[in-house]
């Protein structure tokens, strides 16, 4: 028997509208996402993975359709429902980091921890993710890899429930790419964490438990993987 | 509520342009600390002389007659509402002072009854004694001009009258609640000490010297608490039917009182204005910087919504940049205001020591310029207003790519 879906897009569509213009970007999604899975988004740019990210994260609402997370319709829900929604379960991790450049990592992740009443203890993450020296490091001292990982520890320190991760190696080299990679696998495989991830790099499809191709606006094909490979096994 | 860690972004953004902020927070100072001096400047002020106008028994009104026997003030004192009246003998002459080169100046010879204390425009003695009864040649000078002249008591100064010229002798020094501001007529803007003299004489003596006799062309009256002084001027204008009244000046429409009242409201609109000046300018500069700020930090505040701030919370957290040093600037301007205002007691000083200090004795002429430059510097400015304005960055832009600039 299949899972109950911890994640569910029912007919999904969002549509941007600026002046006379109209641009489509999802366009009748329908989309399943079991508790624990890896799942990783690909497409092209345009083609409206980024929008699939901010509906699922409650960033934004659909135009029609229903966003069923854990058997809530956030699609229905106002500002403030939205808010909480997002402290107590989504963890997002960006391309670009967006790290507080006057915080160090220690108060980047407080900054997260402050709006939950039970997060995760601090040093442990910075510990799990390699950082507990640089905990007093402002951003500008960490090099890049470091300051996904700080971010990646921000994601988790409200112990949420999904993770979305929009191009989280976007901004950096392979190897320092296939680490933060890595570590996300074995907050997975290790934690049950249930992962989101948007890439346009195809070689990372190959460690996911699920693939979800987007062109246009729909999706284009959907491959379930029983045996997904090693992070190590990766190359671009 | 915006948290600790929050705190300390803003505790850290600040102290990076901790000169910009220091220099809000200090025009803030200086418009609260402004306000709090000049409003209680003005307060003091307006206490002050409504006082002393009140202790040294500043007429309610005046009426000018042609010429009337001096025995008609006994009946005007005896009108209903009446608390003083005095009758004078004024008359405007040519002085000339000074022995080797004499000055010819105009002067305003006031016949007053000796010998006794003055029910209206009581005067006080600032140096030498007050006149004698009889046929005494003596003056009481107005002290602003005396001291512009140089005149001491036992100086003297001749009254040219008809072609005959009197030698009065000084005998004291005064003042008059009646000049504080020594002009001539209610069409002169600025007092006129240098030119224009006041004495007082005794009623008899001014009486001879112009050939009225026990005559007065003058009545200047105080009116009872709770009485019309409309109703009682009219009283008044009525008894002196006869002798050719004028219309009775009231106390507003004196020169002196209307030129001081002016420099009240004057010193009133001010207290407003230099105060807005500078929260204007401070609130505008704010409003800039807050600007820049939103929109330099456009990522973090889309990292804030993401992360699950409230749009409540986020508009909080950089409202508090903003508040931080207008609290500062606030809590100095009025630790300043009490620093400065302890140093210019004004209302502890009373009206002599301050009205006429101000005025005159301690009046420096640096002050003066700097003051008169910002009078005019004032003239041209005028309200300025700093507007709110919403941070209505959508909670996406955290998400998207910096170079499509689009939120």
């Amino acid at each position: 028997m299949k899972p109950h879906p911890l994640i569910e897009l029912r007919e999904v569509s969002k549509i941007y509208r600026r002046d006379r213009f109209e641009v489509r970007a999802l366009n009748r999604v329908n989309l399943q996402i079991t508790q624990g899975e890896f799942a990783v988004v690909l497409g092209p740019s345009g083609c409206g993975k980024s929008t699939m990210l901010n509906l699922i994260g409650g960033l934004d609402t659909p135009t029609s359709g229903s966003v069923i997370v854990d058997s809530e319709d956030i699609s229905r829900y106002n500002e403030a429902q939205l808010s909480a929604y997002r402290r107590h379960k989504i963890g997002f991790v960006f391309q670009f980091f967006n790290l507080v450049p006057t915080l160090t990592a220690r108060e980047n992740i407080e900054l997260a921890a402050e709006l939950v009443a039970n997060p995760r203890p601090i040093d442990e993450l910075l510990h799990a993710v390699g950082l507990y020296e640089r905990a007093n490091h402002f951003p500008g001292e960490l090099s890049g890899g470091e300051q996904q990982r700080v971010a990646i520890a921000r994601a988790l320190v409200t112990r949420p429930p999904i993770l979305l991760c929009d191009e989280p190696t976007g901004e950096l080299d392979s190897a320092t790419g296939k680490r933060i990679l890595k570590l996300l696998h074995t907050l997975n495989r290790q934690e049950g964490q249930t992962i989101v991830l948007v890439t346009h790099n195809a070689a990372i499809a190959a460690m996911a438990d699920h693939v979800i191709r987007l062109r246009d606006g729909q999706i284009e094909s959907e491959v379930y993987s029983p045996q997904p490979g090693e992070v190590e096994s990766l190359e671009w | 509520m915006v948290g600790g860690v929050l705190w300390r972004k803003i505790r850290r953004e600040m102290w990076q342009t901790r000169w910009l902020y220091g220099a809000i927070a200090a025009m803030v100072a200086l418009g609260v600390m402004l306000f709090a001096i000049a409003s209680s400047l003005y307060r003091d002020m307006h206490l002050s002389y409504t006082e002393s106008f009140a202790r040294y028994c500043l007429e309610d009104f005046g009426v000018q007659v042609r010429s009337a026997p001096r025995t008609v003030v006994v009946r005007i004192r005896r009108l209903p509402g009446v608390a003083g009246a005095e009758g004078r003998l004024v008359k405007t002459v040519a002085i000339e002072i000074g022995s080797q080169n004499p000055r010819r100046l105009m002067g305003r010879l006031i016949g007053i009854e000796p010998g006794q204390p003055l029910q209206v425009n009581q005067l006080r003695l600032m140096e030498g004694r007050f006149l004698r009864g009889g046929r005494d040649y003596a003056i009481l000078l107005e002290s602003k001009f005396a001291r512009y002249h140089r005149l001491r008591p036992h100086d003297t100064i001749t009254v040219l009258w008809h072609g005959e010229r009197v030698r009065f002798t000084i005998a004291g020094l005064v003042r008059s609640p009646e000049y504080i501001y020594v002009i001539q007529s209610k069409q002169q803007v600025l007092p006129s000490e240098d030119v224009f003299g006041v004495m007082f004489a005794p009623l008899e003596v001014v009486g001879e010297i112009t050939g009225q006799s026990e005559q007065i062309n003058e009545v200047r009256v105080v009116v009872k608490p709770g009485f019309n002084r409309e109703l009682v001027a009219r009283e008044v204008e009525h008894l002196l039917r006869v002798y050719d009244p004028e219309k009775p000046v009231m106390r507003e429409d004196q020169p002196s009182y209307f030129l001081l009242e002016s420099s009240a409201r004057i010193l009133r609109t001010y207290s407003v204005l230099f105060p807005m000046l500078f929260l204007g300018v401070s609130v505008l500069t704010l409003y800039t910087l807050q600007m820049r700020v939103v929109l330099q930090q456009r990522a973090v505040i889309g990292l804030l919504r993401a992360l699950g701030y409230t749009r409540r919370q986020v508009l909080g957290h950089y409202l508090s940049m903003a508040l931080v040093p207008g609290f500062v600037g606030g809590v100095l301007g009025v630790g300043l205001a009490r620093v400065f205002r302890a140093g210019f007691p004004v209302a502890t000083w009373g009206f002599w020591r301050c009205l006429w200090s101000v005025w005159s004795r301690r009046w420096c002429p640096l002050w003066e310029g700097c003051c008169w430059r910002w009078e005019r510097l004032l003239q041209g400015v005028c309200y300025l207003r700093g507007r709110r304005r919403a941070f209505p960055l959508h909670r996406l832009c955290a998400l998207r790519h910096r170079r499509w600039g689009v939120c």
